[in-house]
């Protein structure tokens, strides 16, 4: 009863935000108000790992792949996401500053997905800088005091899963774009964007069957800005490769109505050196299309960047892993076979 | 083809006779029109109940909240979440907002519960936020009859409409909530969701001052209360509808009768009995779409006429909210059409069959229309003996609602098909008390009457039955309520009170002021697995003197205030199967017996009376606020005013019993009204049936009057005596219809009220009323028989001089 | 052959018993031939007429008409010869009180196999009632609406024409005149006639003659 009620009650606010605002999530609004991220200014850290209220929106993303004793491969996602109505903070309900938490936990058959929400300034979210700890509800990730987000513990649970994984970084930060200031489309969107890539990660996941040991690879996305797309993007494709030769690749293509997509990339050595892929340098190419509910979504690419010799087909481990969260996306671990083999994560939104 | 110059000349009789054909329209009309209606209300009904059963109501949900009654604090909530508990905030209060008290209820839409299954076919589970309502000026949700009483208010944010907000109540966020009551910080109860994550740390880890309300099912489960109502609305459009087919029966019969010459012509000339059938039928369903195209429109109107009151009167008992209009809705033209049609095929059935069957020279003889063979008649006995039995039988051994109504609607048939039977033995009972050759053949014509008339005069009967068996009820239940309203209502005024300090201040002002001061506390609890309520009562002679029992052990006053044992009102004793002595678990205190039952008339919920202190024990957090004063009747509006000057109480704080009584009452009779109308065009219907009745009879009756008119008696003569018939027809009917009234509401107080509400009526008599209807009855058959009458003394002699001639 | 009537016999049931009303009666009628059917009252002739009209089944026995035999047919296979080839007059007119004398003058035809306006018209004409076209039966004399009678039948083109009793209410005069009428306009139409008649004036003016007593033939001429 409770729940159709209250699914009755959101129905009946249900006035679609997306009547006001544009592209994917509203991200394509104009950022009125908001501060705008400026090429060629310096990071501060941990200052930078907390949050930049006057910014429109930003998140911690952390996605991880990994491994049972028995071979199984697994999945996990563990993201916060920060929306601001208005550039600033203030005590209680009348923040303007909104919170969003999702997690996953993708099995090769079975994708569980959790969603929480919290306003601001009440405290039921947050992220402190130092020491580092995001967290909403009982949702956290925690680094040790003085250590930035070098280890980090990982938690969350939804009412059919949970996971705690504790995380090791073996590589430095890496800052994409140009020095952290990646752009999105040609008219010049941008965002800071940097991440931390070289974790290895184990823990435990809380299965419906059972706990599940489990080890493997984990990878932080930071980014905030305040119009992350242009007007008529409809939405992006994103993967974040990590190959058996120790390098690792993160590309995104940012899709338009019209077909004029804008690529970026930054291919990491794995001593964490970056170089930027521009426009046009990698290309996507859907493979095989999966219906999910009534929509055609690309669960295999191809994907080529000529200059680096990489010539790849990234495939999911779970073709349904979609997030049907408040806003949906679809988001899963992938297998990467061709001139290069590995695992990494793909992010697909606006396919609707 | 044969068809089209048949239905031409078919056609052409209703030209000649417009009137004939106005009252088959009318009668059909009028069925339809009523049961359009009453379908119509109840439909509206239905459907706002099932937005209603959405309704927004926090008490639905399992809810936390602080043990000692004070508001919780965003803190409360914060722990709560980041112990791993999805729980959600409501701050609620009264606000005055254009002269109207209205419930602001104010909620947290990012963290209400829902679950994560797709509200969407496209597997979009959660619905995304609608930021206008929580940033800038907020929005303020409310449903189109608040909004229509909000027009101009100031001190809200703007205005939404959102149908499943209930009436008077306000839905905003609860920021803005904190603004409008002015409690900021505060949150009075968190909602937990129904499905909750793994890894939560137990409650008590977090917080020791937080006690946990379960879940109520809505009390008001607006649509199997008030399925009784709307049963009974029901019926009366069957009844309507049935009453009506009978006039449409009697205009068919007289249609067919005056054609009857014309159909053997058809005949004669060559068109065959399916060909004549078909032309008729093919007469009737555009007779009958023409009529029900009438009654769906007079359907609406019935309909926006009484559903107001419907509206208000189940809002004021049941708390259920129905919108006040209805729509017309294409469903309702073919379901208004539909039953038009059925009903004037099922009407004329029998006719159609004859006009099939019959050679084509013996349509000719005017015995073969409308007049019952011996066969059919015992066959009709039988039919209404059987259906009687089945009554009883349902009534011995039946239960529930529709076994209730069942054993009403057989009864009813069973009387109606067993009146010409009974009318036979008294009519033969009068021809052999009669002396005169005149009155003997009065007696004996009328026994030849009857054999036309019975089924106008089973309507008649039946809207009678209806007519005593609801006014009965309706009576009763009037009578009843109020005597119980007084011993309900003890005390001259109710007091609530804000705060503790407030409370004391008042009842210390009260000592030396108010002869009693008795206090009133109540909380929910679930009594004997049914949802309900606990209310305390004070050890006072005034209970004891004024307590409406219906049944109870020595000394319960006594055991009651000692805490030995409780009071239960008539719904839990009927609906638990709990009888005096029997115990019944209470929360805290374990078992306790019960020695006394209350009437609780009205109340949908069951309920337990406990002593104040066993009160105390159950729910020690819950705060007394609320009294009852006795005060002597002349100082009663004084002291209301010093109350309300001294402690700056509202209106609503301090209330005057005899307003609370008005309020009851003047909502009580707006349930009736309905009803009221409804028997009313009832009557009416039933009215034209016997007139039509009498005109379809009237051609017939010639070569029965001819030969006594011929033997001497004169035409007025003849049409007085006819109207002595028709009048005397009517008060035998009325005279039987009413015990089968009386037993009508018996059945309804008896039965369908205790099977529908829970609760039973005394069952008191009215004959005032059943002497006002008779006469009534008398009046109706009077008119009817007035025209036919009237016309029979016209006749050209040469008329009646053609009975002999023809071989007709 | 147009009529031709083999041995037949009908008996109706009554609460004495069965009551035999025609016992074999056998004759024929040919195109253009004028027959009268007279006899006492219980005779059986009108029940004969009916018979071969179609508008009652016979026991025994069988009715041709224009070579369609009539035992085997059912309701509506007499009904669509009755419309098709005969036209019926009655002693009591029985017009449709509801229609004016335009529209009673064309229902058989129109019932059957359709109404030809300018045959109706010359019927209405040679009938006298071209005044009366619109007035309704009721403000019709009697030989005014047995003219009507007679024109309704007559404007189907029927192969036959049975009257039963065509003046049994109407006064001498107006009789004598029915009578001419109804057999010019038979003649002219080139149908046969059948009558039933208690009239002795009205008999000898057809070309033969039966006299039923007692459900058979007595005498022919």
């Amino acid at each position: 009863m409770s729940a159709r009620f209250w699914a009755v009650i959101l129905v009946a606010l249900l006035l679609a935000a997306q009547a006001f605002a544009q592209g994917f999530g509203g991200l394509g609004t104009r950022a009125e108000g908001f501060a705008v991220p400026q090429r060629g200014t310096p990071f501060t850290f941990p200052r930078d790992h907390g949050a930049h209220p006057n910014y429109r929106i930003e998140w911690w993303y952390l996605t991880s792949n990994l491994r049972a004793e028995d071979g199984t491969e697994y999945g996990i996602q563990w993201t916060l996401f920060r929306t601001a109505m208005e550039p600033r903070t203030e005590d209680g309900w009348t923040s303007p500053q909104l919170w969003m938490g999702h997690a996953a936990l993708t099995t090769p058959d079975k994708h569980y997905v959790a969603e929480v929400r919290a306003r601001g300034g009440t405290g039921q979210a947050g992220v402190s800088a130092a020491p580092f700890l995001a967290q909403i509800d009982n949702w956290v990730l925690q680094g040790e005091p003085g250590q930035g987000i070098n280890t980090l513990t990982a938690k969350a649970s939804g009412t059919d899963f949970a996971f705690d994984l504790k995380l090791n970084a073996d590589g430095p930060l890496v800052f994409h774009g140009d020095d952290g200031y990646s752009v999105k489309s040609q008219s010049g969107q941008a965002s800071y964007y940097y991440s931390q890539p070289f974790y290895t990660a184990e823990g435990t996941l809380m299965l419906p069957d059972g706990p599940v040991e489990v080890t493997g690879t984990a990878w932080l996305d930071r980014e905030w800005s305040s119009q992350p797309l242009a007007a008529n993007q409809r939405g992006w494709d994103w993967v974040s490769l990590n190959f058996g030769t120790g390098e690792k690749l993160m590309a995104f293509r940012l899709r338009r109505g019209d077909g004029a997509d804008f690529t970026s990339a930054s291919w990491i050595a794995p001593d964490g050196r970056l170089e930027a892929l521009p426009n046009g340098a990698v290309s996507f190419t859907p493979l095989e299309l999966t219906d999910i509910a009534g929509r055609n979504v690309p669960t295999s690419w191809h994907i080529r960047a000529p200059e680096r010799g990489l010539d790849i087909e990234v495939e999911a481990l779970n073709n349904q892993a979609w997030m049907n969260t408040s806003v949906p996306y679809w988001e899963g671990p992938v297998r990467i076979f061709g001139s290069h083999a590995g695992r990494g994560y793909l992010e697909m939104t606006g396919y609707e | 083809m044969t068809f089209w110059p048949a239905l031409t000349v078919l056609f052409s009789h209703w030209r000649r006779r417009p009137g004939q054909l106005a009252t088959l329209l009318l009668g059909l009309s009028l069925a339809t029109g009523l049961w359009t209606g009453v379908q119509a209300i109840n439909a509206e009904a239905k459907n706002s109940y099932a937005a209603s059963a959405e309704q927004i109501a926090p008490e639905q949900f399992a809810s936390l909240v602080s043990q000692d009654g004070k508001p919780l604090s965003i803190a409360d909530f914060v722990a709560l979440r980041q112990g791993g508990w999805r729980v959600s905030p409501v701050l609620r209060g009264q606000l005055e907002v254009g002269g109207r008290s209205l419930d602001i209820i104010g909620i947290e839409p990012l963290t209400t519960p829902f679950s994560f299954g797709a509200t969407d076919q496209r597997g979009g589970g959660t619905p995304a936020i609608n930021l206008d309502f929580l940033s800038g000026a907020g929005q303020a949700l409310v449903n189109s009859t608040t909004a229509e009483r909000l027009v101009d208010a100031e001190g809200l944010p703007p205005l939404v409409i959102a149908p499943s907000v209930p009436s008077d109540t306000v839905l905003v966020d609860i920021s803005i909530a904190e603004q409008l009551l002015e409690r900021s910080g505060e949150i009075d109860r968190l909602m937990l969701a129904a499905e909750q994550p793994l890894l939560r740390v137990p409650l008590t880890e977090i917080s020791q001052s937080l006690r946990l309300i379960e879940p109520r099912e809505p009390a008001a489960d607006a649509a199997q209360l008030t399925d009784s109502f709307h049963l009974s609305l029901t019926a009366f459009g069957f009844l309507s509808f049935a009453v009506g087919l009978f006039i449409v029966h009697a205009s068919v019969g007289l249609a067919f009768e005056q054609r009857r010459a014309t159909f053997r012509t058809l005949r004669t000339l060559g068109l065959s009995a399916r060909g004549l059938t078909g032309a008729l039928a093919v007469e009737l369903l555009v007779l009958a779409l023409v009529a029900g195209g009438f009654g769906v429109v007079l359907g609406y109107v019935i309909a926006a006429f009484l559903l107001p009151d419907v509206a208000a009167t189940l809002r004021g008992l049941y708390g259920a909210d129905i919108s006040g209009q209805p729509a017309l809705r294409p469903e309702w033209w073919a379901r208004g059409l539909a039953i038009a049609l059925i009903g004037t095929f099922v009407a004329a059935a029998g006719s159609l069959w004859n006009i099939m069957r019959l050679p084509v020279l013996a349509s000719a003889q005017p015995r073969a229309w409308a007049m019952q063979t011996v066969g059919s008649a015992r066959a009709q006995t039988a039919l209404a003996v059987s259906g009687l039995v089945l009554s009883a039988l349902l009534l011995a051994f039946g239960s529930g609602l529709p076994s209730a109504f069942a054993t009403l609607a057989l009864f009813l048939i069973g009387c109606a098909l067993l009146l010409p039977f009974v009318f036979r033995l008294v009519l033969k009972f009068g021809e052999a008390q009669a002396r005169s050759a005149l009155a003997q053949w009065f007696w004996a014509d009328m026994r030849q009457q009857i054999r036309g008339l019975s089924l106008a005069l089973m309507a008649l009967l039946l809207a009678l039955a209806a007519n005593v068996g609801v006014s009965t009820m309706v009576g009763s239940f009037r009578t009843t309520f109020t005597g119980w309203l007084d011993q309900r209502l003890v005390a001259e005024i109710y007091l609530r009170v804000e705060s503790d300090e407030q409370r004391r201040a008042v009842l210390q002002w009260l000592d030396g002021r108010a002869d009693a001061v008795l206090p009133i506390a109540r909380t929910d609890a679930t009594l004997a697995g049914h949802p309900g309520e606990i209310f305390a009562m004070a050890n006072h002679p005034t209970y004891r003197e004024k307590w409406p029992l219906l049944s109870a052990r020595d000394d319960h006053w006594d055991d009651l205030a000692s805490g030995r044992s409780v009071l239960i009102n008539e719904q839990l004793s009927l609906r638990a199967g709990l009888g005096l002595g029997d115990a019944i678990m209470l929360p805290r205190v374990g078992e306790l017996p019960i020695t006394a039952i209350y009437s609780d008339y009205g109340n949908p919920a069951v309920q337990v009376i406990v002593g104040l202190d066993t009160f105390s024990r159950i729910a020690p957090e819950t705060p007394f606020r609320q009294f009852a004063l006795r005060v002597p009747p002349d100082r009663v509006s004084a002291t209301i005013a010093e109350l309300r000057a001294h402690f700056g109480l509202s209106a609503e704080a301090v209330i005057d019993q005899s307003g609370i009584k008005q309020f009851s009452l003047r909502v009580f009779d707006r349930t009736f009204l309905v009803t009221d109308a409804l028997n009313v065009l009832t009557f009416a219907v039933a009215g034209l049936a016997i007139f039509t009745s009498l005109l379809t009879l009237g051609g017939m009756r010639l070569p029965q009057l001819a030969p006594v008119w011929a033997l001497g008696l004169t035409r007025s003569q003849l049409a007085w005596l006819e109207l002595a018939r028709a009048l005397l027809l009517a008060v035998l009917t009325a005279i039987l219809a009413i015990p089968v009234g009386l037993v009508l509401a018996w059945m309804l107080l008896a039965l369908v009220n205790v099977e529908a509400f829970g609760w039973r009526l005394p069952m008191l008599l009215f004959p005032l009323d059943y002497l006002r209807l008779g006469a009534l009855a008398l009046v109706a058959a009077g008119i009817a028989a007035a025209i036919p009458a009237w016309r029979l003394s016209r006749i050209a002699p040469a008329d009646l001089v053609k009975v002999f001639a023809h071989e007709r | 052959m147009l009529l031709q009537v083999e041995n037949v016999a009908k008996t109706y049931p009554t609460s004495d018993g069965p009551l035999a009303v025609l016992r074999g009666v056998s004759f024929q009628l040919q195109r253009g031939e004028t027959l009268a059917l007279t006899g006492e009252s219980g005779s059986g002739k009108s029940t004969l007429l009916h018979l071969i009209a179609g508008l009652d089944a016979f026991d025994e026995g069988e009715i041709t008409i224009d070579g369609k035999a009539l035992s085997g047919m059912n309701d509506k296979e007499r009904a669509q010869i009755r419309r098709e080839c005969i036209g019926l007059v009655f002693q009591q007119f029985n017009l449709v009180p509801s229609l004016n004398v335009r529209d009673n003058l064309r229902l058989a035809a129109r019932l059957g196999r359709g109404e030809e306006a300018s045959w109706t018209a010359e019927l209405a004409e040679r009938l006298g009632l071209e005044p009366f076209l619109n007035r309704y039966p009721e403000q019709l004399s009697g030989g005014q609406q047995q003219r009507v009678a007679i024109g309704r039948a007559l404007a189907a083109k029927p192969i036959l024409v049975l009257a039963d009793e065509p003046t049994g209410n109407l006064d001498e005069e107006t009789a004598a005149d029915v009578i001419g009428l109804l057999c010019e306009l038979t003649a002219d139409a080139g149908a046969g006639l059948l009558t039933v008649t208690h009239s002795e004036r009205f008999a000898s003016t057809m070309q033969r003659r039966l006299h039923l007593a007692a459900g058979q033939i007595a005498a022919a001429s």
